[in-house]
C-alpha cells in the first residue's frame, strides 16, 4: 500500500476514532458519576453541532463558536439534570434507559423542528488548509479533532486528579454514600458530572460535523460511543479512549478494503470477539452494571 | 455408616483459607451444631456444601453418594436443602410465593402442562399454594401472606427463608442463623417448630447458630470452628466445659 | 430428583380456584368489548386493533423473559423477523397453507431462541443487552443476503390466509383471528406465571443462590424463556405480515426492538396485563397523535417521559411492587435532604 494512502486512512481512522472516544468518554462520565446510562448522549452530540452552527450563523469567530458551545452545552446539562434526570436517580434501570431514549427523541425531534432539514455545516479553522503526503491529500480536520481531543483529555484527567470537584466528583463515582458521608455535596455533583459529560458530547459534534455535516441523525453515532466504552472496558476512561481509536482505526481500514457494509459491520464484530474473549474490555475494569 | 460426611474439606478464597482440611459426620436422623467465633468459616462451609462455592479440595458424601462435584441445583436435588444468613429471598415477591417456591422440587407438572394451563396444573396449584399457606400459619406469619417480602422486618424474613427450606422437604437440611433477627422467645418457637417437623420426617440438620441457648438445648452433637479449622466437637455439655471452645470465643476479649 | 417427599401439612382452603375465577370475571368485559365493538368500527380500527394485539403477542412474551426471568433482550424484532419471513416463504414461494407456516415461523424462532439461549447464559444485564443486540445485527445482515429466500432489501410479499375456503382479505376477520390467538397467548402466559416454572423464572431473577438451592436450574430456565420469547415474537412476526402483506428489513430493526422494550417498561415488568397495556397504549398512541403531525414524535416522547417519571413501575405497577418502591423512595429522598 502507498504510503499516501495509508498515512491518509491512519489519520481519518485516529480522527473518526477520536470521536468516537469522545462520546464514549462523556457517556462512561455520566454513568460512573450518577449510575444513569443516558441513551440520550447521541442527541446531546447533535445538539452540540446545532449550537455550533447557530453560533457560526452570528458570524462569531471560531473560538467564541467553540467556548460558546461548551458553555451553552454545559449548562444545558445542568438543566437536564435538574429537571429531568433526577427524578430519575432512583428509578429501576429499566425506566431509566426508556427515559433517556425518550429525552434523546425530544432532543433529536426538537432540532429537527426548528431546523427543518436543511443541510448545513460548520466552518473550521483548518479551512483551506491543506495536508499532502506524496500525491494524496489528507483531510486537515482530522488533525483538529485529533488535537482537541488529546486537549480535552488532557483537561479532564488534570481536573479529576488535581482540583477538588473533580476528586469530588471522583469520589461521587466511585461510592456515593461514602462521599456523602465525607461531606461531599452529591446534589451539586450531579449537575456537574451531567455539565461536562453533556459539553464533551457537545464537542464531539462540532469537531464531527465539519466532516459529516449537521443533521438530526447525528445521534446514531452513540451505538460507536457504546462500543468504543465496551471495548475499553467500560469503567475505565482511558480505556474509552484506546476503545475508540481501535474501533475508529479498525473500521476505517476495513471500509477501505472490504467496502461500506464492512464499516458498519466492525462494530459489531469487534465487539463480540471482544465479549467471546475479554467480556471485561480491553482494560478488565470490574463489573458494575446497573442495567 | 453416617447420612453426611464432610471428608477433609478445603475452600481457599484469593489466598485465604476459609476452611481447612475439616471433616466431621452426622447420622440420619441427627440435629447437629455448627458453632464458632465470627469468620471461622461457618457460612463457608455450608456455601460448599451446597454447592454455591467450590470445594477446593475434600469430599461431601450424602447417603453414600459424593456430591461436591455436582452443580448447585443438583446437590440440591440430591437432598440438600438450606437457609441463608442474610434470607435470601425473591425480594420482590409476596412471602406466598417465597414459601411456595420451596415446593419446586415436588413439582407434579411438565413444562408444557404449566405453559398450557391444564386442569393438573391448576390443581397442583391449588395444592402448592394451600400447602404454602399451611406452613405460614405453623410459623405464624399468615398475616404477612401477600406482602413483600423486602418489606418485612428481618425476624420475619427469617421465617419466610426457614419455611421454604422446609417446604423442600430436604433430607438434609442447613440452617444459617435461623433465629438471628428474633427475640428470645421467638427464636424458642421457630426452633421448637424445625426440631419438630424434622423429627417427624427424620430429617437430617446442620445448624449454624450464634445463640448458645438455642444451639445447646437443640443439637444433639456441635461441631466447633475457628480461623477455617475444625477445633473441637461433643455434646453440648462437653463443649461447655472445653477450653478450646472457651480460648476461641472469649480468646480475643482476653487479650484486648 | 430427590427421594424425598414434600412435607404433608394439611390444606386449608381453595385459594388458587378463587383467584382464578375472580380473574376470568374482571377479564370478562374488556374480552366483550374487543369481541363485540369491531363489528361497528370502519376496517382502519381493524387494521391497528390487529396491529396492537399483534404487540400485545411479541410484548407478552418478551416480558417473561426480561420481566419475569430478567434476562434483557433487544432481539425480539428478529424473532418477529424470523416468524415473519418464514410464513411469507413458506405461504407464496412454497404453497403451504398458512395455518401450517405460521406455527413453522414460530417454531423456527423457537429453535433459534434456544441457539441464542447459549450464549445469553454468559452474560448479564447490559452485556446481555449486546449480545442480543448482536444477534439482531446478524439477523439483519442474514437477511439481506439471502434474496432468494428473503427478497433481500426489497422484500417479500406476504397474503391473507384462507379459512373454510374464503380468503381472510377482510380485515375485520382477520382480527377475529388474531385475537384469538392473543387470547391463547395471553392465557398460556399467565398460567405459566402461576406455576412452578414460573416461578423459576421470577426466582433466577431475583436470587440465582436461593434458586438453585431450590433445585432451579439456572441454565434450563434461562433457555426456555428465550425460547417462549422467541416463539410468541414468531408467531407475532407471522401474523404481521399477513396482516400488513408485505415484509422489508427496514421493520425489524433497532428501534422496532426498542419499542417492544419500551411497550413493557411503560406497561409494567413482570406483569401479564402490563404488556397487554402497555403494547396496546403504544400502538394506538402514534396514531391519536398523527393529527400532531411533524410534531408527532415529539409529543411522544414528551408523553413517554411523563408517564415514566410518575409510574416510574410502569401503568400497571400496582400494588405490593409499587408500595415498597415507594417506600425505598422516601427513604432515598429523605437521605437526600
Amino acid at each position: 500500500m502507498e504510503l499516501g494512502i495509508f498515512v491518509q486512512l491512519l489519520v481519518a481512522g485516529l480522527g473518526i476514532g477520536s470521536i468516537y472516544a469522545l462520546v464514549a468518554l462523556g457517556l462512561v462520565l455520566a454513568f460512573k458519576g450518577t449510575g444513569v446510562l443516558n441513551f440520550a448522549h447521541g442527541d446531546l452530540v447533535a445538539f452540540g453541532a446545532y449550537v455550533a452552527l447557530f453560533l457560526s450563523l452570528l458570524k462569531l469567530p471560531y473560538w467564541q463558536v467553540l467556548l460558546g458551545t461548551l458553555a451553552i452545552a454545559a449548562v444545558f446539562g445542568v438543566l437536564l439534570e435538574r429537571t429531568l434526570i433526577r427524578p430519575l436517580l432512583n428509578a429501576p434501570a429499566f425506566t431509566v434507559v426508556v427515559a433517556t431514549l425518550a429525552i434523546g427523541l425530544m432532543i433529536k425531534n426538537a432540532l429537527r423542528l426548528s431546523w427543518q432539514e436543511n443541510i448545513a455545516t460548520l466552518p473550521s479553522p483548518l479551512d483551506g488548509v491543506t495536508v499532502r503526503v506524496g500525491d494524496v491529500s489528507v483531510n486537515p480536520q482530522y488533525f483538529w479533532i485529533i488535537g482537541c481531543s488529546i486537549a480535552i483529555m488532557i483537561l479532564l484527567a488534570v481536573f479529576f486528579r488535581r482540583t477538588l470537584i473533580g476528586k469530588a466528583m471522583k469520589a461521587v463515582a466511585q461510592n456515593r454514600d461514602a462521599a456523602r458521608l465525607m461531606g461531599v455535596r452529591v446534589n451539586r455533583v450531579f449537575p456537574l458530572t451531567f455539565a461536562v459529560s453533556t459539553a464533551v458530547a457537545a464537542l464531539a459534534g462540532v469537531l464531527i460535523a465539519p466532516i459529516t455535516g449537521i443533521q438530526s441523525e447525528m445521534g446514531s453515532v452513540i451505538i460507536k460511543g457504546f462500543v468504543a466504552a465496551i471495548l475499553g472496558g467500560f469503567n475505565s476512561l482511558p480505556g474509552c479512549v484506546v476503545g475508540g481509536l481501535v474501533l475508529g482505526t479498525l473500521e476505517t481500514f476495513g471500509g477501505a478494503f472490504f467496502g461500506g457494509t464492512f464499516k458498519d459491520v466492525t462494530a459489531f464484530v469487534l465487539l463480540i470477539v471482544v465479549l467471546l474473549v475479554r467480556p471485561n474490555g480491553i482494560f478488565g475494569g470490574a463489573e458494575a452494571r446497573r442495567v | 455408616m453416617s447420612y453426611f460426611v464432610v471428608e477433609r474439606a478445603s475452600v481457599w478464597f484469593g489466598g485465604v483459607h476459609a476452611v481447612s482440611d475439616v471433616s466431621f459426620r452426622v447420622p440420619k436422623g441427627g440435629i447437629h451444631g455448627l458453632i464458632g467465633p465470627n469468620g471461622a468459616g461457618k457460612t463457608s462451609l455450608v456455601n460448599a456444601i451446597s454447592g454455591m462455592v467450590s470445594l477446593s479440595s475434600g469430599k461431601c458424601i450424602l447417603d453414600g453418594r459424593e456430591i461436591q462435584a455436582l452443580p448447585p441445583h443438583r446437590i440440591a436435588e440430591a437432598g440438600v436443602g438450606r437457609t441463608f444468613q442474610h434470607a435470601e429471598l425473591f425480594s420482590d415477591q409476596s412471602a406466598l410465593t417465597n414459601v411456595a417456591s420451596g415446593l419446586f422440587k415436588h413439582r407434579g407438572t411438565t413444562f408444557f402442562q404449566d405453559i398450557l394451563g391444564t386442569p393438573a396444573k391448576w390443581r397442583a396449584e391449588s395444592r402448592v399454594c394451600d400447602a404454602a399457606d399451611a406452613m405460614l400459619r405453623m410459623f405464624g406469619i399468615y398475616g404477612w401472606r401477600d406482602c413483600l417480602v423486602a418489606d418485612l422486618p428481618f425476624g420475619i424474613q427469617k421465617k419466610v427463608d426457614l419455611a421454604r427450606a422446609l417446604l423442600t422437604g430436604s433430607p438434609f437440611l442447613m440452617l444459617d442463623e435461623p433465629t438471628s433477627g428474633m427475640d428470645e422467645a421467638e427464636a424458642q418457637d421457630v426452633i421448637g417448630i424445625a426440631r419438630r417437623i424434622a423429627r417427624e420426617h427424620g430429617l437430617t440438620l446442620l445448624v449454624i447458630e450464634h445463640n448458645m441457648k438455642v444451639i445447646m438445648r437443640l443439637a444433639d452433637r456441635i461441631h466447633v470452628l475457628d480461623h477455617g479449622e475444625l477445633i473441637a466437637e461433643g455434646t453440648p455439655a462437653e463443649l461447655q466445659t472445653d477450653p478450646r471452645v472457651i480460648e476461641a470465643y472469649l480468646g480475643t476479649a482476653a487479650h484486648a | 430428583m430427590s427421594d424425598s417427599a414434600p412435607i404433608a401439612v394439611p390444606a386449608v382452603s381453595g385459594a388458587v380456584p378463587g383467584k382464578l375465577a375472580r380473574g376470568l370475571r374482571v377479564a370478562l368485559l374488556p374480552i366483550a368489548i374487543a369481541v363485540l365493538l369491531p363489528p361497528f368500527l370502519g376496517s382502519y380500527y381493524h387494521f391497528v386493533a390487529s396491529l396492537a394485539l399483534i404487540n400485545v403477542i411479541i410484548a407478552v412474551g418478551l416480558n417473561l423473559l426480561t420481566g419475569n426471568a430478567g434476562q434483557i433482550s433487544m432481539c425480539q424484532a428478529s424473532f418477529m423477523a424470523i416468524g415473519a419471513y418464514t410464513t411469507s416463504y413458506l405461504t407464496t414461494k412454497v404453497g403451504l397453507s398458512y395455518w401450517l407456516a405460521m406455527p413453522s415461523g414460530g417454531l423456527l424462532a423457537a429453535l433459534l431462541g434456544v441457539a441464542l439461549g447459549f450464549p445469553a447464559l454468559r452474560f448479564r444485564g447490559f452485556y446481555l443487552a449486546v449480545v442480543t443486540l448482536g444477534f439482531l445485527e446478524i439477523t439483519q445482515i442474514l437477511v439481506e443476503q439471502l434474496p432468494s429466500i428473503t427478497g433481500g432489501v426489497r422484500g417479500i410479499s406476504a397474503s391473507r390466509p384462507y379459512l373454510f375456503g374464503s380468503k381472510l382479505s377482510n380485515d375485520l376477520a382477520f382480527y377475529y383471528v388474531v385475537f384469538a390467538i392473543s387470547l391463547l397467548g395471553i392465557w398460556c402466559a399467565i398460567s405459566l406465571l402461576r406455576s412452578p416454572t414460573g416461578r423459576a423464572f421470577d426466582a433466577i431473577r431475583s436470587s440465582e443462590a436461593a434458586a438453585q438451592s431450590l433445585g432451579m436450574p439456572l441454565a434450563r430456565t434461562k433457555i426456555a424463556a428465550f425460547v417462549i420469547a422467541a416463539f410468541y415474537a414468531g408467531i407475532g412476526g407471522g401474523l404481521y405480515a399477513s396482516l400488513v402483506g408485505f415484509i422489508d428489513p427496514l421493520e425489524f430493526g433497532v428501534w422496532t426492538s426498542i419499542r417492544h422494550v419500551v411497550f413493557i417498561v411503560v406497561g409494567g415488568l413482570g406483569s401479564v396485563v402490563g404488556s397487554i397495556v402497555g403494547a396496546v397504549a403504544l400502538t394506538v398512541l402514534p396514531e391519536l397523535l398523527r393529527g400532531f403531525k411533524e410534531y408527532n414524535e415529539f409529543v411522544f416522547g414528551s408523553l413517554l417521559l411523563l408517564v415514566l417519571v410518575l409510574m416510574p413501575t410502569g401503568l400497571v405497577g400496582l400494588g405490593p411492587r409499587v408500595r415498597s418502591w415507594l417506600r425505598r423512595r422516601a427513604d432515598h429522598m429523605r437521605d437526600d435532604k
